[in-house]
């Protein structure tokens, strides 16, 4: 048996916002080496990863990568590890910019997330650079010192969690409370 | 398996998909906000969606279930009214993710190459809180899957 659900918010619920500054956006097209019998990059032989913080790519096969600017060059080293006939004039770099991200309970279910998003942003002029919503979570680039602003709108825009409190002077520790909730005090 | 020093853990693929890439050739304000607008008055779900403006023009590249595909006429004909948005539509996508990705780009790196090098055309990617998803042709899903799991030696 099919059952058909309408669910509605007056605002829609996040789970809380998050943002990052001082970042880079790394854009290059790679031509990626045939796999070797006994791989160096699959072998682990070949390490020092680098951590991003949002990776995109459209039917161009341009690569975005945006990553802490500080390894803007780090990432250049890992491609020209990986593809010997790099071009680094190739690699175009946007910095600095900042990125926002929240994510929601079935976003990826449901129809308007990115409407309102995006429509919040344009009627407070916030540029967007960039953008990727896949599964419940929506990642934004913005230029510098645009990040906060962005947070400032959507926490009137969209419902976000507040921290409960403890009780004051109820003597009892986090897991003392938990304990007591759970009845086993 | 470990690539790097990550471990991926699961593969995951979407029921097929409609995919939409539209482009515009100048970098006029709007594009991609009339684009979520229009699919979200049709009660539209875009499952998937990148963005991407530039100077040079600005790109959207979105999947909605098939479901969508009765209003996707419809809708198309009301973002493609500008004559400068080019619009492709990928008949049957779907979305292979792989999680967790733990921020690790070398890893992004082989998994891409490895659907790269089995002449797998990759139409769009991106990352989110846990996984990186990647969208494909339906029809070469299983071999996608084959091509990950001999990078990652895990299992659907």
């Amino acid at each position: 048996m099919e059952t058909a659900a309408r669910y509605s918010e007056t605002k829609i619920k996040t789970y809380g916002f998050e943002t990052k500054t001082d970042l880079c956006i790394c854009e290059f097209n790679l031509e990626f080496e045939p796999f070797k019998q006994k791989d160096p990059w699959l072998s682990g032989t070949e390490k020092g990863t680098i951590p991003f913080e949002m990776i995109f790519l459209g039917p161009s096969g341009r690569i975005s990568v945006v990553a802490a600017n500080q390894h803007r060059h780090a990432v250049r080293r890992l491609i020209n590890a990986m593809d010997s006939n790099f071009d680094d004039t190739k690699m175009h770099v946007t910095a600095p910019v900042e990125l926002l991200y929240f994510y929601g309970p079935h976003f990826g279910d449901r129809f308007g997330i990115a409407e309102n998003t995006l429509n919040a942003l344009a009627q407070e002029k916030i540029p967007l650079i960039a953008s990727a919503c896949s599964g419940s979570s929506v990642f934004l680039v913005l230029p510098d010192n645009y990040a906060l602003k962005a947070k400032t709108v959507f926490s009137i825009l969209y419902d976000v969690p507040q921290t409960v409190q403890p009780p004051p002077f109820s003597g009892l520790g986090p897991s003392a409370r938990h304990r007591r909730r759970e009845g086993q005090q | 398996m470990v690539v790097g020093t990550t471990k991926v853990k699961r593969l995951k693929l979407s029921d097929p998909m409609i995919g939409v890439s539209l482009h515009h050739a100048s970098p006029i304000t709007g594009v991609k906000e009339n684009v979520c607008r229009v699919f979200a008055e049709n009660q539209v779900n875009l499952t998937f969606i990148t963005t991407r403006d530039t100077h040079e023009g600005n790109s959207v590249f979105c999947c909605l279930d098939a479901g969508g595909r009765s209003v996707l006429a419809n809708v198309l004909k009301k973002i493609t009214t500008d004559p400068a948005m080019e619009h492709r539509v990928f008949p049957a996508v779907t979305l292979l993710s792989a999680f967790p990705h733990q921020s690790d780009l070398q890893m992004m790196f082989q998994l891409l190459r490895a659907l790269r090098c089995s002449l797998i055309p990759v139409h769009a990617a991106a990352s989110s809180i846990g996984a990186l998803t990647f969208v494909i042709d339906t029809n070469l899903a299983e071999t996608a899957v084959d091509s990950l799991q001999f990078v990652v030696g895990t299992q659907l």
